[in-house]
């Protein structure tokens, strides 16, 4: 679902793990879309990032993202943390949110499930499935995302 | 005048005959009465003689009766004197008939003094807590009419105030008609048992806390484990993510100009961070089933098998024929566990076939009393004799043929262990394997 002041194009993604960043990255632009993902390097980046949207929604200079990926295990504020934060933000509940993270364990995916996201994926190990995720991803949250499209 | 002397001579002769016939029977006669005076005089006398024996002899048997009776009231005396117990005997309006010398020791009170006394001057027993007079337990009996006991906690006042714990029962004596004759009260020194009960307390809470304190203690260290194997495993799994996804990274940028060696290579370290990523998350596995307190419930497999070949990517119907027969029952267990077990089997079924078979599978369950068997059947390539003790076990894998870890089967078996059943396997190479894992019917099938 994309809200009125969302890009349409923008993926933020908060990736703590160097390697993981950079396979992010990689991913999109194999899939074409190696400039609409902004990355941040935990949690509370993510959060600073989504206040600035709001603040300057009426500037437009830091259009709202329309697809979150996050990571659990980052410093600072976690996943869950984020997903808490979001939780009872009006103006953030169209936004999905997509948990990509290495843990398998059942009790996570629930959790997560549990405080709104929309979908739970482990991070794959191969770049042809990589890329492929990333595909899906973009395409079932609603979003058109034009190839080299800046935020 | 010789003829008249003749016949006077005939006539005194019959006159003398017949004096002499009368004399003998005179004296006959005389001689038979005397005889009868002495027959019945001897008669007399010897009915006399056994009237006297007779007479004699149930005096003496009363004499002895009444000396048996003197002799058991002393022997009943003595022995009630005797009853380490106390004992007091009042009549059926609670007036004290008797004391014996361990009642009189409790007391405080002389036999000669509590005679007649009410019981309750006598026997003071009050709560040891509320220090409160206790109802007594003659006037109980009186009132209730059926034996009755003290409660706890009941201390007895004696004359001199001293304070004793005691034990006591009190019954009714009821007459032959059944009416109320009095009420015997049975008590005891009860300072010696109490102080006995108060060291076992004791002792039971210590214990208790002790257990408790060690299972927190065991709890703590679990949890700990846990943790770490969580942490180590997860972090583990980052590195290896990076090795697999930039090997594959390199060998597509060398593809172009690489040799066929040099891709080979990357393509082995793929696939080796790939075994390692497996063998982590199934030794994370393992010590899941091994650690965690799992509560066990009951468990509907009509329900969770059907689930599992719905969700399962590799049990699904394009790679494997998998069959239900008969209906599956619903057992003791847990949901987790089991999910994990049947999946790994199920899977190892799907796994294990030769080269181009399409593995057919049969599920289904066999009752046997309060358990069941379930077993998953395949028509895969079957596991040697000499090779069956090894399965379960860590680490183990048979053949390098097919991929795994060689954990797989190890969870299994400690899954459904600590589900409180067994494990094993039939099966022969070639022909196939049939595994089973004894569980426990959640209700027993009659």
């Amino acid at each position: 679902m994309v809200g009125a002041l969302s890009s349409p194009g923008l993926v933020l993604a908060a990736e703590d793990e160097e390697s993981d960043a950079v396979l992010l990255q990689l991913a999109f632009e194999r899939a074409g879309l190696g400039k609409n993902l902004v990355i941040v390097r935990d949690g509370q980046e993510a959060v600073d990032y989504l206040k600035r949207c709001v603040t300057h929604s009426k500037r437009g200079s830091d259009p709202l993202p329309c697809l979150l990926l996050l990571d659990l295990k980052m410093p600072r504020m976690t996943g869950f943390d984020v997903l808490v934060w979001l939780g009872d933000k009006p103006q953030f509940k169209d936004l999905p949110v997509v948990v990509l993270s290495s843990s398998s364990h059942e009790s996570d995916i629930q959790r997560a499930r549990e405080l709104g996201a929309r979908d739970y994926h482990i991070k794959p190990h191969g770049m042809g499935q990589f890329v492929q995720l990333i595909k899906d991803l973009t395409a079932s949250s609603q979003t058109v995302l034009t190839a080299g499209k800046a935020g | 005048m010789d003829e008249v002397r003749d016949q006077v001579a005939q006539i005194r002769g019959f006159a003398r005959t017949a004096l002499m016939a009368e004399t003998r029977r005179a004296s006959q006669a005389k001689g038979i009465r005397t005889w009868a005076f002495v027959i019945v005089g001897l008669l007399n006398l010897s009915f006399l003689a056994w009237t006297s024996r007779r007479i004699s002899h149930e005096i003496s048997l009363r004499e002895a009766a009444v000396l048996q009776t003197r002799r058991d009231k002393e022997l009943l005396a003595t022995t009630l004197a005797s009853i380490g117990d106390a004992v007091i005997v009042t009549d059926a309006k609670g007036r004290i008939t008797f004391l014996n010398a361990e009642a009189e020791k409790l007391t405080g009170w002389k036999g000669a003094d509590a005679r007649n006394q009410k019981l309750s001057e006598v026997f003071r027993p009050i709560n040891e807590d509320t220090r409160q007079p206790v109802e007594n337990p003659v006037d109980k009996v009186l009132r209730i009419g059926s034996v009755v006991g003290l409660a706890n906690h009941t201390v007895l006042v004696s004359k001199n105030g001293a304070e004793l714990p005691i034990d006591d029962s009190a019954a009714p004596i009821r007459q032959p008609d059944g009416s109320l004759f009095g009420v015997v009260l049975v008590f005891r020194d009860f300072s010696v048992q109490r102080q006995a009960q108060q060291v076992l307390e004791r002792n039971k809470q210590e214990l208790e806390s002790l257990v408790g304190k060690r299972t927190a203690k065991l709890q703590e260290m679990v949890d700990e484990l846990e943790h770490v194997s969580y942490a180590i495993t997860h972090d583990m799994r980052a590195p290896l993510r990076a090795m697999s996804a930039f090997a594959g990274l390199v060998s597509e940028r060398v593809a172009a100009v690489a040799d066929k060696e040099t891709l080979e290579h990357c393509r082995r370290i793929q696939i080796a961070a790939s075994r390692l990523d497996k063998l982590i998350q199934d030794a994370l596995q393992y010590t899941k089933s091994v650690l965690r307190e799992l509560p066990l419930e009951a468990v509907d497999l009509s329900k969770l098998v059907p689930g599992l070949l719905e969700t399962y990517p590799n049990l699904q119907s394009d790679k494997a024929d998998i069959r239900i027969e008969g209906q599956l029952p619903v057992v003791m267990g847990n949901d987790a566990l089991l999910t994990q077990c049947i999946s790994n089997l199920l899977g190892n079924a799907v796994k294990f076939v030769a080269p181009g078979i399409r593995p057919q599978i049969r599920v289904r369950t066999e009752t046997e009393g309060v358990m069941i068997r379930f077993w998953v059947e395949d028509n895969g390539i079957g596991i040697p004799q000499h090779a069956q003790v090894r399965l379960f076990k860590m680490f183990q894998r048979l053949t390098n043929d097919y991929e795994g870890t060689g954990i797989g089967l190890a969870i299994v078996r400690k899954c459904v262990e600590r589900m409180g059943g067994k494990v094993g396997v039939e099966s022969a190479l070639g022909q196939g394997s049939r595994f089973w894992m004894e569980l426990r019917l959640a209700e027993p099938r009659e």
